[in-house]
């Protein structure tokens, strides 16, 4: 059976669930904490224990500010050991990043392009770090991991 | 593609906006006059995904009978004011 588990905003120190405003799935989680969006770089933990494979979603559902060449969101997965970028060019439109991890395989998806990742195993810890830059940037993410 | 004109804070602005099923994708510009409590003076692009729907709790005409939960559609004004609830501790708009 497929289980899910949710970041937590690891840079403020609080178990923040990293949340713009809904969750399809949990929409009572904007009542936790999480409301609201990322304007610094922002690092998030989750905890699964996958045994078969780990996909990472992570929803971009607002993007606002002034962004030049190069600026906006980059986003980073790590297993505390190896962070690898996700993204090369820079995020400033919503949209959709899928990782899929397996023992020996690592892809993202990023708003339909195919990204190849140095294969990282079947993590108990994923973080994610979001790098965000720009002119008065803010950016709404869900995030969560569907394992098995 | 549609657009039609919405109030926020003092502005009128007029938003692009993307049907895209059972949300909306909103694109709009609005100038800010405060971003995380610092002082600014300059115009932010803003793009945005809003459920189109929201369930509304409407009262039984009967008071005998319980009240009942209605889909119904959501205007692109309330999308905007939704947004900007979310936003409030980042921006101060005009």
């Amino acid at each position: 059976m497929t289980k899910i588990s949710l970041f937590a905003n690891t840079t403020t120190g609080n178990s923040y669930i990293l949340a713009s405003n809904y969750f399809p799935f949990l929409p009572q989680v904007s009542l936790i904490n999480g409301y609201g969006a990322l304007t610094g770089n922002t690092t998030a933990q989750a905890s699964p224990t996958p045994k078969r494979y780990a996909k990472v979603i992570i929803q971009i559902t607002s993007v606002s500010g002034t962004f030049s060449t190069g600026q906006g969101l980059t986003v980073q997965i790590g297993d505390g050991f190896v962070t690898q970028t996700v993204n090369n060019s820079a995020i400033t439109s919503t949209g959709t990043v899928e990782i899929l991890l397996t023992e020996n395989q690592a892809v993202a998806n990023v708003n339909g392009t195919q990204v190849s990742l140095i294969p990282m195993g079947l993590p108990q810890g994923i973080i994610l770090t979001f790098n965000i830059s720009g002119t008065s940037p803010s950016f709404g993410i869900n995030a969560w991991v569907e394992w098995e | 593609m549609s657009s039609q004109t919405v109030k926020l804070g003092t502005q009128t602005i007029t938003p692009n906006v993307q049907d895209l099923g059972n949300s909306y994708y909103i694109e709009f510009q609005v100038n800010i006059t405060k971003y995380s409590n610092n002082p600014v003076n300059h115009t932010i692009v803003v793009k945005f995904v809003c459920n189109k729907y929201k369930q509304v709790v409407v009262p039984s005409a009967n008071p005998l009978s319980s009240p009942t939960v209605q889909t119904v559609q959501k205007t692109i004004q309330e999308c905007v004011d939704e947004w900007y609830n979310q936003h409030k501790s980042v921006y101060e708009v005009a």
